[in-house]
């Protein structure tokens, strides 16, 4: 039997939101029974918002509808030194999943290849969906009285085609398969990219699984104290206190940046080039940032 | 559907402010209801097209439900998604409509124009209004009285996109489709010219190398191959591309590959965020500062090689002495340019080498430094600084975008209409609309596309002022997408414009300030042919959202008839003939019927191979000029010396303060440099009406759109994220959500333009827009030559209290 999740590699994704745009084509104004009914339409406007009514005072106004796949922009950094990532999330069909746990009369249900659907009949008027999932994936439907969430789109995995959303990403950010099938392309990727679930405290084992998500960073630059030139090639090697270490060089513009860091932890940071002293310093990371000018002195001065 | 508009109007007037908005918003939406549940079963599929990309449209009962790609895994444009929530928008005309004050034989009332409402009228009635308009106009002023506005991003069709007349940069010769032909026939007219888009490119490029600025030299095989460094200058190449899917694999392969990747932009871009090495952030307007010191840099560090800079190029030396500051002593040094661009003196120094010491391609995918007084400057100095390190004609270098598409040669395209020349009698360069409407004569200067300096005046001696406008295919965009809008709807509602209709599928601003508006049918809604790189298309009709709506070219055909040149506009051929005429011409190997029930036809896409334009100048530049007047490169120009005198900032490439910047005096009052991007959904202000796209967080929030802003200048205005706010200058104001986030540098907005135009009060142009259209706050004033005027906009922001 099939166990069937996503990649979302989110290092890839440019924040298009042609998967959101692609959902809500699928889902607005369409049914899917047994799996799913229309969901909300999304509206705008300002009133009146077009001519033929004779003008007056204008408001703007929205009415977002629901995000079954939804994206976020999260920035670690300060400016100039940034790191920006989207994170598409649809829902997170977890194997333990918290909605079908607060759902009543088989409201919500696991699928044998391990889709977790809301049944659109039964949940009827069970509002404490909504509040139960963690990743606030459950939108509520005023209209119609329900609970309502990414199917992973069922209705095409029965038809043997993929999710809406991976067929529309135009960087191939998501990748769809088999999660229990070692040799699937997911599986494959997932162990390659070291993917994992978005917020694995919550213990409710995704199916959906992430690579490159944000993670801190520590960034710096080497220049020459006594001129203020900035010095390429010098050789970082940072330290953990587990004694792992990691080692890079200054590039062409004397940057040098570590990446995926854990932050709450002291790292040791040491610089050298030929002709140059070694220089050592202690970071506390907190979170993402930019060291600033770490000036070398030649030797002998 | 009829009866549901009449249930509106009365309804509205019964209930309060309030409840009329959700109340339109409901009943408005029922035109945009679906169907009860079926079984998919009865889905048929059918071959459909936006601009951007074909797809396949899932129909049921006549009504297009969603979209899917053309076959799993042929990744089709984010507008593909989207454009049946343009079909369904609740913003269409829906019927053939007059402003209510509008009289022809009394009162026109033209200062009511987006102010009053519309009332529906008949086809005939619309259609004989119009054609009466046409020939009174004429007889009563003469030919050129009429004024014509298209724009080229039409909605897409090889039949139905109905061309223009004369568009764009000097000499403005351009006539193409049904628009010429119609206008030929009738005798002539005026036209708006002007481009926003690559406006010191055009300029700019024909001056320095005798071609378009932005003119490819090396496809992205060879930049694949060759480049050691790509710089992507004020641009978001990632994301700022109609094919999104093949760019990004573009910049994969470069990343993947090991290609230095750096972007110089005020906001980190995606592509700085995925794909780049370095982020250099520069203030807006003064790139050129840091150009010239990076020269600095190679002639005092002896990064190139003179011999071969001094035989490429002419007006080396007076480069040299500018740089080195014997001229004017002011030396360009990193550090004089740091005070100005806010770029780290030392960066500039790194930068200057990488580039000198490595084959350099440098990337402008989108034009965004192009677009403003002083863009001829850059696109002129970025010529010079690759023709100087030897990056022009060599492998790895050049200028331009990410060149991809290779059209299969065994892929003919389908048959365009035959244009007729139509007589253009007059010419208004569209930033100067108010002024030539109320202010008569106005007179302009351009460099054309040949290079050479052309200087018009409207009216032209003998010839009448315009009286009519008519605003179609693609127009409703024209009015909102020109700088200084409250002050071309001034000309608009004056009553020297004794008539204007708009024809279009959407309520767009030039529709509100029409007297006649007539609803046109969209993609989808009639049967037409596409080509897109390697795949040809047949687009289907998939569904009819508005029924009364009709084709452009029907409307103008029923127009033709009335004025009496009906079989000479349509060439004596229905639609369905023609259609199969440009079909013929195209060499899918089928039928038209074949093709028709096919959907598409995919030619094999072709591998590209690597491949260097200019070769011949770069071995030998004395046997193989460019053309330009020295046959060199040109960083002195000796057309714009005769032409504006030796005095002329422009006579070389170099750094020119900004009408608009630190060093003027308004920036005490407006302190706040406003970008205005293209949007990351839609082209300009089309597709900015779909819903969707309306609830898409990075360009709107709570239904405003949105302004970036660094957390320091948010912080100084006691802003927070997303509040509203008030984004203004001497020219208007704008209403915006504010977003807050450290991706743009401080002292810069970041405003997607294509906001719609939304006076609070509506055909009020002092009244502040809700609409967040950036064009309200620029100036309209072009540069000397160049007419880019976009990036320029000094602004301060505030909250706002509504």
């Amino acid at each position: 039997l099939a166990r069937l999740g996503l990649l979302i590699e989110a290092n890839r994704c440019i924040g298009c939101d042609v998967c959101v745009n692609a959902c809500k084509d699928e889902y607005e104004g369409n049914d899917y029974p047994p799996y799913s009914v229309a969901q909300p339409d999304t509206q705008y406007g300002y009133a009146p918002s077009f001519y033929p009514e004779p003008a007056s005072k204008l408001t703007a106004w929205v009415k977002r509808g629901h995000y079954w796949m939804k994206t976020e922009n999260m920035v670690l950094g300060k400016f100039p030194h940034l790191s920006s990532t989207y994170i598409p999330m649809p829902c997170m069909h977890c194997d333990n999943a918290p909605c079908q746990k607060a759902a009543s009369g088989g409201a919500v249900f696991t699928r044998a290849d391990g889709i977790v659907i809301v049944d659109p009949v039964k949940s009827s008027g069970q509002s404490q969906l909504v509040a139960s999932c963690p990743y606030g994936a459950i939108y509520w439907n005023d209209d119609k009285g329900i609970p309502q969430k990414c199917t992973l789109c069922a209705h095409l995995v029965d038809q043997g085609r993929a999710p809406k959303c991976v067929d529309a990403c135009p960087v191939k950010a998501i990748a769809f398969g088999d999660l229990d099938d070692p040799s699937s392309e997911i599986s494959t990727k997932i162990k390659a990219l070291n993917a994992e679930p978005l917020h694995p405290e919550f213990g409710t084992k995704p199916k959906v699984y992430y690579a490159g998500l944000p993670k801190p960073f520590l960034s710096g630059k080497v220049v020459d104290g006594r001129t203020g030139e900035y010095l390429k090639d010098a050789t970082v090697v940072l330290r953990a206190g587990d004694g792992r270490s990691w080692t890079t060089t200054s590039d062409e513009f004397a940057d040098f940046e570590f990446k995926n860091l854990k932050v709450g932890q002291m790292y040791s940071l040491e610089v050298t080039k030929a002709g140059m002293r070694p220089k050592k310093v202690m970071v506390y990371l907190d979170q993402a940032k930019d060291i600033g000018k770490l000036q070398l002195f030649p030797e002998g001065v | 559907m009829i009866s549901l508009s009449i249930t509106r109007r009365t309804f509205v007037k019964a209930v309060g402010a309030l409840a009329a908005m959700l109340a339109v918003s409901s009943k408005t939406n029922l035109l945009i209801k679906r169907r009860p549940a079926v079984a998919q079963t009865e889905e048929t599929l059918l071959t459909c097209a936006a601009d951007g990309g074909p797809f396949l449209a899932h129909v049921v009962e006549g009504r297009w439900v969603k979209s899917s790609p053309l076959k799993p895994n042929l990744t089709v444009a984010a507008n593909a998604y989207i454009a049946r929530g343009r079909a369904y928008s609740s913003d269409r005309i829906r019927y053939p409509m007059k402003r209510v004050d509008f009289d022809p034989s009394g009162s026109r009332n033209t200062q009511n124009r987006g102010k009053s409402g519309f009332i529906r009228i008949t086809w005939d009635e619309a259609l004989d209004l119009v054609a009466n308009e046409f020939r009174r106009i004429k007889d009563t002023y003469g030919p050129g009285s009429a004024c014509h506005v298209y724009m080229p991003h039409q909605w897409i069709g090889t039949l139905h996109s109905i061309g223009g007349v004369s568009m764009f940069y000097p000499p403005y010769e351009s006539q193409s489709g049904w628009l010429s032909r119609f206008f030929a026939l009738y005798g002539g007219c005026t036209t708006l010219v002007g481009g926003n888009s690559f406006p010191a490119h055009q300029a700019g490029g024909p001056l320095a190398w005798g071609m378009q600025g932005h003119t490819n030299i090396n496809n992205f095989a060879d930049v694949l191959q060759n480049s050691g460094l790509v710089i992507h200058w004020a641009t978001d190449s990632a994301i700022k591309s109609y094919n999104t899917y093949r760019q990004n694999i573009a910049l994969r392969q470069l990343k993947e590959k090991g290609v230095r990747q750096v972007v110089i932009d005020a906001f980190f871009n995606d592509t700085a965020a995925i794909y780049a090495d370095k982020w250099i952030p520069v203030f807006p307007n003064t790139d050129e500062a840091m150009m010239v010191a990076i020269a600095y840099v190679w002639f005092t560090e002896s990064l190139i090689d003179e011999n071969f800079a001094r035989s490429h190029t002419f007006g080396y030396d007076d480069f040299k002495s500018y740089v080195l500051g014997t001229a004017d002593g002011i030396p360009k040094t990193p550090e004089w340019a740091s005070k100005i661009c806010r770029i780290d003196a030392e960066e500039i120094k790194c930068l200057a080498r990488e580039w000198a010491a490595k084959p350099t391609f440098i990337i402008d995918s989108a034009g965004g430094a192009n677009r403003r007084t002083n863009g001829i400057q850059w696109v002129r100095l970025v010529i010079a600084l690759q023709a100087i390190s030897g990056n022009i004609g060599r492998p790895g270098g050049g200028v331009c975008s990410i060149e991809l598409t290779t059209r299969p040669s065994t892929m003919k395209s389908f048959g365009s209409i035959p244009g007729m020349k139509a007589s253009i009698v007059n010419m208004i360069f569209h930033v100067y609309f108010r002024d030539a409407v109320l202010n008569p004569p106005v007179t302009w200067t351009s460099v054309g596309t040949d290079g050479k300096i052309y200087t018009y005046t409207y009216p032209k001696a003998g010839t009448p002022e315009i009286h009519l406008m008519a605003f179609s295919g693609g127009s409703g965009f024209t009015m909102n997408q020109n700088p200084g809008v409250p002050r071309h709807i001034e000309a608009l509602q004056s009553p020297k414009i004794e008539f204007a209709y708009c024809q279009s599928p959407w309520w767009e601003t030039a529709a509100k300030y029409s007297d006649v508006v007539l609803p046109v049918r969209y993609i989808g809604e009639r049967d037409d042919i596409v080509q897109y790189d390697n795949l040809a298309v047949y687009m289907h009709t998939v569904g009819e959202p508005v029924p009364d709506a009709r084709t452009d070219l029907d409307i103008y055909t029923a127009i033709a008839q009335r004025l009496g040149f009906g079989d000479q506009f349509t060439g004596g051929k229905t639609p369905a003939e023609w259609l199969s005429t440009l079909y013929s011409a195209g060499s899918v190997p089928m039928s038209l019927e074949e093709f028709k029930t096919a959907g598409y036809y995919e030619f094999p896409y072709p591998t590209q191979t690597p491949t260097v334009r200019l070769t011949g100048f770069h071995d030998d530049p004395d046997n193989n000029k460019l053309n330009t007047q020295s046959g060199k490169v040109e960083i002195y120009s000796t057309r714009v010396k005769d032409a504006f005198g030796a005095d002329s900032p422009y006579v070389l490439a170099k750094y020119v303060p900004p009408i608009e910047g630190t060093s003027s005096p308004q920036y005490q009052t407006y302190p706040m440099l406003m970008l205005s991007p293209h949007p990351k959904i839609g082209r300009h202000s089309q597709w900015q009406n779909v819903a969707w796209v309306r609830a898409y967080e990075q360009m709107f929030r709570d239904g405003y759109r949105t302004v970036y802003m660094n957390p320091i200048d948010a912080e100084a205005r006691g802003v927070k994220d997303r509040d509203i706010v008030r984004v203004f200058n001497a020219r208007g104001a704008i209403v915006c959500s504010a977003y807050v986030t450290e991706r743009i540098m401080p002292g810069v907005l970041y405003v997607w333009e294509g906001g719609w135009y939304q006076p609070e009060v509506p055909g009020d142009r002092q009244s502040t827009d809700i609409g967040g259209n950036v064009n309200v706050l620029i100036d309209p004033r072009p540069g000397e030559l160049t007419h880019g005027m976009i990036a320029n906009t000094l602004v301060e922001v505030e909250k706002w209290s509504g």
